[in-house]
């Protein structure tokens, strides 16, 4: 089920027409019922994997809290880990695995092989381990208190707004929200819809419409020139944010109705000015859990620099094979890493970055944004030989030339892509930068929903307008599920 | 929360008269357009006055190569070209079952035989020239097959809002601006038509234009299911075959397998009746009388037309009078 289906516009409202409705001792069965069911219109059988997770970490969380010795402990972590990871590895990266060992077995002439396994990838696998690791950790850390309510840890690990796609968010943030009353409010009902509007806009008018462009380049790039994968890959970099920006936003605003907060995920990324700076504005849920889970584990800034600057480049190489099983994301892992590194050695620190203004503000943020859509053509193409083709390609101004032919893939003759669509495709890509200018200014933003209601409504309307006239509704996935 | 519950209301009751409104003026807009296509989609699922002796379907095959007042001067019945460029029975199949419907006068149904006519596509080619007869059953009945994204607009309020396209949003603006200036419809009961094209335009490269033939399972039932409902009428069916320019035949292999399949419904179906002139001499070797491999220009449409009268009289198809 996605957010912009209309199985979503039919079973989110009844969800919190029956949330509102019952009594909020009752709430959490509804929430685990309406998140196995979000969950189970996927593919069915894979609920098992999160009852699993569930049960485990469940358990395991309670023993390891009431256990006072250190060996036990932390045995009963291991295997939670393991539970988790095993899963994670299991369906995520086995094939990679047995891919390249095979790869190294052929080196050494032998014949043995290690098979495939022939499993869909589960939606959201990434996300929920995660976020039940994170419990168990901080359980074992000392940080909170198990959940003693089966049921609403199983709420906690499968809350369906976030459960595919993130925000992962921590046990002390979410859990104690199914414990507190939720009101129906004002506030939160239009703050919600507000939220819901925006996402729909970003996911269905931006990211959709640009993905049809994109995935036509990338899906044959010896087709193009230099300067329409250019193109592309910036489009590229606008689709991965709204698309998983989008998302974000429809969670959050729907939790935000339901009366749950859930974190932020995005801070408008492509302002940074650093790419320290872009990390804490992009996918700022998954960066913290690795800053929380691994780099401080690792030492985190108590070790020497040099020791410091491994550990940052081994968080940001695990990021990139959390993100998928490939050695491109491992590669664009180590570009961030290897970028954040160097920033750190010429002492590009946030401080300084704070006090630069007018045009040398404007040249660190386009300075990164490049950076940032060099590391993304490494993360959306198949190969690493693609990457490094895609990028001489742009570098050699020669074979640039503009035809709209090479942009406009066709299905039964009959163009996808004209030029109309293209030109309205950048015209919306910029106002989306204008808005979110816009609004990332306080002051902007307090006049804005502080102005008269007939002004804010049209805003609304047209929004809402724009998404059914000229958004693309071909129930194209959101890229982040496919992690 | 009365007046949370209050300003919701009123908000999705001013998104409901907005939407009602842009999707009538669109509707109203594309329904009354000028279009050939648009007026004969009027006339057939919405006014239903068209009730000739004579119906033609089909594609534009159909719809450039048989000239209706010519047809009717020599059968002496009344004649409607109710062919649709760019068309397929998938999509045209409505108005066909429409129209055999409501009809009283009708006595032969005359359906274009041409290299594309059993392919089966996923989409329609102008999908919104139907959006303004969502309501009638065999519109309905006619999209749902052919993809998801037309089933829910049988069935889901406003969501072909969500497949607009320029050509829509255009039409419907044109009607409206003509309509406001008192400009006259080109649609009047003599309307017959008839897509005229004068010349040729043979494409520079035929292979870049071509489309793999398909003989769908789909588009076979579709036209069988024709066939009993105007058997049922007691009205008769005749597939015609049209020319093809012979020097470009040999792209379109596959041909013979539909003229069989044509062929063996004659046999089958003791309404129905062919002809074959896809491989006539007095056609085939005169590029002066097509507009490309397959469509007659009006040369040609001249001849056809005069072939397929003689043909229907000679067989005796035409009533006696």
């Amino acid at each position: 089920m996605l957010f912009n289906s209309i199985d979503y516009l039919l079973f989110f409202p009844i969800v919190v027409l029956i949330y509102y409705l019952i009594p909020h001792q009752k709430r959490w069965i509804l929430l685990l019922v309406a998140s196995y069911y979000f969950y189970m219109s996927w593919k069915a059988e894979y609920i098992v994997l999160i009852i699993i997770s569930t049960i485990a970490d469940y358990y395991l969380a309670i023993k390891i809290y009431n256990e006072i010795r250190n060996k036990p402990r932390k045995i009963y972590l291991s295997i939670s880990l393991i539970v988790n990871l095993g899963i994670l590895i299991g369906f995520k990266y086995f094939n990679f695995i047995s891919e390249n060992l095979n790869v190294i077995l052929n080196g050494f002439q032998l014949q043995t092989s290690i098979p495939y396994l022939d499993f869909l990838l589960p939606v959201g696998i990434s996300f929920y381990t995660f976020q039940t690791l994170s419990y168990t950790i901080d359980i074992y850390n000392g940080k909170i208190k198990p959940e003693r309510h089966l049921g609403k840890f199983a709420v906690f690990v499968s809350f369906f707004p976030q459960l595919v796609a993130g925000p992962i968010e921590r046990a002390k943030q979410l859990l104690p929200q199914f414990n507190n009353v939720q009101y129906l409010n004002n506030e939160n009902i239009v703050n919600g819809l507000r939220r819901i509007l925006w996402g729909l806009f970003k996911k269905v008018v931006i990211a959709d419409r640009v993905a049809v462009i994109v995935n036509h380049i990338y899906n044959d790039p010896s087709q193009q020139n230099g300067l329409t994968l250019l193109i592309a890959s910036y489009l590229f970099a606008f689709q991965i944010y709204c698309d998983f920006s989008g998302y974000s936003d429809i969670a959050i605003g729907s939790a935000k109705i339901l009366g749950i907060k859930l974190m932020e995920n995005f801070n408008v990324p492509y302002f940074a000015k650093s790419i320290s700076e872009f990390w804490s504005r992009w996918h700022i849920s998954l960066s913290t859990w690795f800053r929380d889970y691994l780099y401080i584990p690792l030492g985190g800034n108590r070790v020497s620099n040099s020791k410091r600057y491994i550990n940052i480049f081994i968080v940001f190489v695990v990021s990139g094979i959390w993100h998928g099983a490939n050695w491109t994301f491992v590669i664009w892992g180590a570009i961030h890493g290897g970028l954040l590194l160097i920033e750190k050695w010429l002492k590009l620190d946030s401080r300084k970055l704070s006090q630069l203004s007018g045009i040398n503000k404007m040249i660190r943020v386009v300075v990164t944004f490049h950076l940032v859509v060099t590391g993304w053509v490494f993360f959306r193409v198949e190969s690493i030989d693609q990457a490094v083709f895609i990028l001489m390609e742009i570098i050699s101004l020669n074979s640039w030339q503009f035809d709209i032919a090479l942009l406009s893939p066709t299905v039964g003759n009959i163009p996808v892509v004209t030029i109309p669509k293209f030109i309205l495709s950048l015209f919306f890509v910029c106002l989306l930068i204008i808005f979110e200018y816009l609004f990332a200014d306080r002051k902007f933003k307090a006049i804005f929903f502080n102005s008269p209601k007939y002004l804010r409504w049209s805003v609304y309307y047209i929004l809402i307008l724009t998404i059914i006239i000229f958004g693309n509704h071909g129930n194209i996935e959101f890229i982040y599920f496919q992690f | 929360m009365k007046k949370l519950i209050t300003h919701l209301v009123l908000f999705i009751l001013i998104l409901l008269l907005v939407l009602v409104s842009i999707d009538n003026f669109l509707k109203t807009g594309q329904k009354n357009t000028k279009s050939l296509s648009g007026i004969k989609l009027n006339r057939v699922l919405s006014k239903k006055d068209i009730d000739p002796g004579i119906m033609i379907f089909g594609s534009s095959i159909a719809e450039g190569g048989i000239i209706p007042n010519l047809l009717s001067e020599k059968t002496k019945l009344d004649v409607f070209n109710c062919a649709l460029s760019g068309r397929r029975v998938q999509d045209w199949n409505c108005l066909a079952n429409e129209f055999l419907g409501y009809s009283k006068n009708s006595k032969i149904l005359i359906f274009d035989v041409f290299p594309y006519a059993l392919n089966w596509e996923n989409n329609l080619y102008f999908p919104h020239e139907f959006y303004p007869f969502l309501n009638n059953k065999n519109v309905r009945n006619a999209l749902s097959p052919i993809n998801d994204k037309f089933d829910k607009m049988t069935f889901i309020p406003f969501y072909d809002l969500t497949q607009l396209n320029s050509t829509y949003l255009a039409n419907a603006v044109f009607t409206w601006r003509d309509f406001l200036l008192g400009k006259e419809s080109k649609d009047s009961i003599e309307f017959e038509g008839y897509n005229k094209v004068i010349g040729s335009n043979f494409p520079q490269k035929i292979e870049d234009i071509l489309l793999p033939i398909e003989i769908s399972e789909k588009s076979k039932v579709l036209y069988e299911d024709l066939i009993n409902k105007a058997k049922n009428k007691e009205i008769k069916v005749v597939f015609y075959a049209s020319p093809i320019y012979r020097e470009n035949l040999k792209y379109f292999n596959g041909f013979d397998e539909i003229i069989d399949i044509v062929s063996l419904w004659q046999d089958q179906f003791d309404n129905v009746y062919f002809v074959d002139y896809s491989n006539d001499d007095e056609f085939i070797y005169d590029k002066d009388l097509f507009y490309n491999s397959t469509h007659m220009n009006f040369k040609g449409a001249t001849l056809l037309t005069s072939k397929i009268a003689d043909h229907l009289i000679s067989n005796e198809i035409t009533p006696n009078k």
